[in-house]
């Protein structure tokens, strides 16, 4: 009889989503989902309000990455205002960036991915989590805590706050860097460095016993999609828009992010309340396209800093054009640490980064304007568009988790088919059904916390406001 | 020294307890760590702690009431990057060889939803949360 499998949550991911695996009447996997069963809204509570809040209320989609967020929509900003921002706002938002995406990819790669890899898929989950990783490997995990440290000190010292900072503003940023600031920082990126490249050769090692998992974690061909600089060079803050196929030729270069609507469109799908975005040009769901650190990775030339590009040059040699396998997310994400940390010691190097030149004033100058920068999952679109007065009439956020869905689906699939026998289930197997999305490093929402069960009420209100039910748990 | 974290956010009701509690008040030498929830790096804060104080919001019992417990590190493994402070406890021995004594001073919530501001039972109660919270930040 034909069965259908639930993983419910799924566990070491952003958030809360589902997995079903359908299961034929001969027991094998015949097709498998990843549904998101979150609703967040944000889109539509946006519509009405001044477009000069949205980047502070945007920046509270998400508490892993609002810096992602708060750029985005800054530039989406900039571009209503029709300003061309000073240098070193540019420079100081691109170093704040960085300093996300360390501390982002750090978590994921340490606290949420790691157990697997040092203690193995198929050990018993209380030993696949960041506690049983510090007794067992102390120095691995203390230097994913000092890492994602480094990465939050970065953000806390230009913008004062570690998370939902209000410091990027339409124009500009709130304050300039603090020369004490900029030499702390510049103080623990060595240490912080020597802890990434230690990470990034290990991980190398231990890929020869991670074999299998490469082979069918999401291994297939698909477009991808990241930004870079008029010479092909990664560029996390400011870039444009390149598409490489699978077997790494370019697809579409230079591309203003502001006309990402001429290639990129979206889909839905009942089950799910995730959108599923696809390159225009080949269809629905043929334009599947992964965006984020493998994505980057693929479609840059360089990376543009020395250890990195000596490290993408080897990452390269795991495939032939592109590097297919959605497990290597995990190599490209510690790459990226090396570069980000390279990167930011440049940018602080530079004298004119103390600059306090940090604000063009304008009056709303467009109605309509598109932001776009690299989040840590991928390319982050904020668009809106804004009527006299600059109220805000309607809002699309195209983010990275999103344009990943399609792979991320089809990767369930793929690794459900190789691991999953649908008459014996297995941790293991299941745990490796789950390691493939978190490999994605999906982000789908943060919530409150108080001592024991998270609180939640739910109300069922009819068509005129009227309480029809309620639960509480 | 000690560490005293408050654990809440103000923007959900009484789930602000802990920020609330700790707000303006002299704790002395302790460190004060005002966060939304515990993450593995604030074990390093516990490197050379002798106490850790949580001060949190707690659902059950009633409201207003004020629980003060030993807590000991361990615990079931944590699903996510968040932690509970047995958990945190558990990741300063594992990291560094050793931990420091928690304390859960936990005030029961009414209300968790979103709103700005306490509950009149959480309110009440706060005075007395300080002074015992000030109590043992400041020890014996």
């Amino acid at each position: 009889m034909a069965e259908r499998i639930v993983i419910d949550p799924v566990t070491r991911i952003e958030g809360h989503a589902k997995i079903t695996i359908h299961v034929g009447d001969d027991g094998s996997v015949r097709d498998a989902r990843f549904h998101v069963v979150e609703f967040r809204g944000f889109e539509k509570l946006c519509e009405g309000r001044s477009f000069r809040e949205l980047p502070a209320i945007t920046s509270r989609i998400c508490g892993i990455c609002p810096v992602s967020h708060i750029l985005a929509s800054a530039k989406a900003c900039d571009a209503l205002l029709a300003v061309d921002v000073p240098d070193v706002v540019r420079d100081l938002r691109r170093v704040v960036n960085l300093g996300q995406l360390i501390q982002s990819h750090a978590l994921s790669f340490f606290h949420l991915s790691s157990p697997d890899f040092l203690a193995g898929f198929d050990a018993p989950p209380e030993r696949r989590n960041i506690l049983a990783l510090a007794e067992s490997h102390a120095d691995v995990a203390r230097d994913g805590i000092l890492l994602r440290k480094f990465g939050q000190e970065v953000i806390e010292k230009i913008t004062g706050k570690r998370i939902h900072p209000s410091w990027a503003v339409p124009g500009g940023v709130a304050a300039p860097l603090a020369t004490e600031a900029r030499d702390q920082l510049l103080r623990a990126a060595p240490d912080a460095l020597d802890r990434a490249t230690r990470a990034l050769a290990r991980f190398k090692r231990d890929l020869a016993g991670l074999e299998e998992e490469a082979r069918v974690f999401g291994n297939f061909p698909t477009l991808f999609m990241g930004m870079v600089d008029e010479h092909g060079t990664l560029d996390h803050y400011d870039g444009k828009l390149r598409f490489v196929d699978a077997a790494g030729e370019i697809v579409a270069d230079q591309v203003d992010p502001a006309r990402y609507q001429d290639y990129i469109a979206e889909a839905v799908e009942p089950w799910s309340y995730l959108k599923f975005p696809y390159f225009k040009l080949f269809g629905y769901p043929e334009g599947s396209y992964r965006v984020g650190p493998l994505a980057r990775l693929n479609v840059a030339t360089r990376c543009g800093t020395p250890l990195a590009d000596a490290e993408l040059a080897e990452f390269r040699q795991l495939g032939r054009g592109a590097v297919l396998s959605s497990f290597h997310y995990h190599y490209a994400r510690l790459v990226e640490i090396v570069h980000a940390i390279e990167k930011i010691e440049q940018l602080l190097l530079d004298p004119a980064i103390l600059s306090t030149d940090v604000l063009a004033v304008a009056r709303r100058n467009r109605f309509e304007g598109i932001g776009a920068c690299e989040a840590p999952r991928g390319t982050l679109f904020h668009h809106y568009q804004v009527k006299e007065g600059g109220i805000v009439t309607a809002v699309n956020l195209l983010i990275a988790t999103g344009q990943n869905n399609l792979a991320m689906n089809r990767a369930v699939a793929q690794i459900a088919r190789h691991f999953v026998d649908g008459k014996q289930l297995a941790e293991g197997m299941l745990n490796r059904v789950e390691a493939g999305i978190r490999a994605f490093d999906p982000c789908l929402s943060c919530s409150t916390h108080a001592l024991g069960r998270m609180p939640l009420h739910v109300e069922l209100r009819g068509p005129a406001g009227e309480l029809w039910d309620e639960a509480r748990r | 020294m000690t560490v005293v974290f408050a654990l809440g956010n103000p923007a959900r009701g009484d789930d602000g307890a802990g920020p609330a509690a700790v707000e303006g008040l002299d704790l002395g030498a302790a460190r004060v760590v005002v966060t939304h929830q515990l993450l593995p790096e604030h074990a390093d804060l516990l490197a050379g702690a002798a106490l850790a104080v949580f001060v949190d919001a707690r659902e059950g019992g009633p409201a207003g009431s004020i629980r003060e417990e030993d807590v000991a590190p361990g615990g079931r493994a944590p699903l996510s990057h968040h932690l509970s402070p047995n958990h945190l406890l558990a990741l300063s021995l594992a990291l560094h060889g050793r931990a420091p004594r928690g304390v859960t001073l936990s005030v029961a919530g009414a209300d968790f939803a979103h709103a700005d501001g306490l509950s009149r039972a959480v309110k009440d109660a706060l005075p007395e949360l300080r002074e015992r919270l000030r109590c043992l930040a400041r020890g014996p």
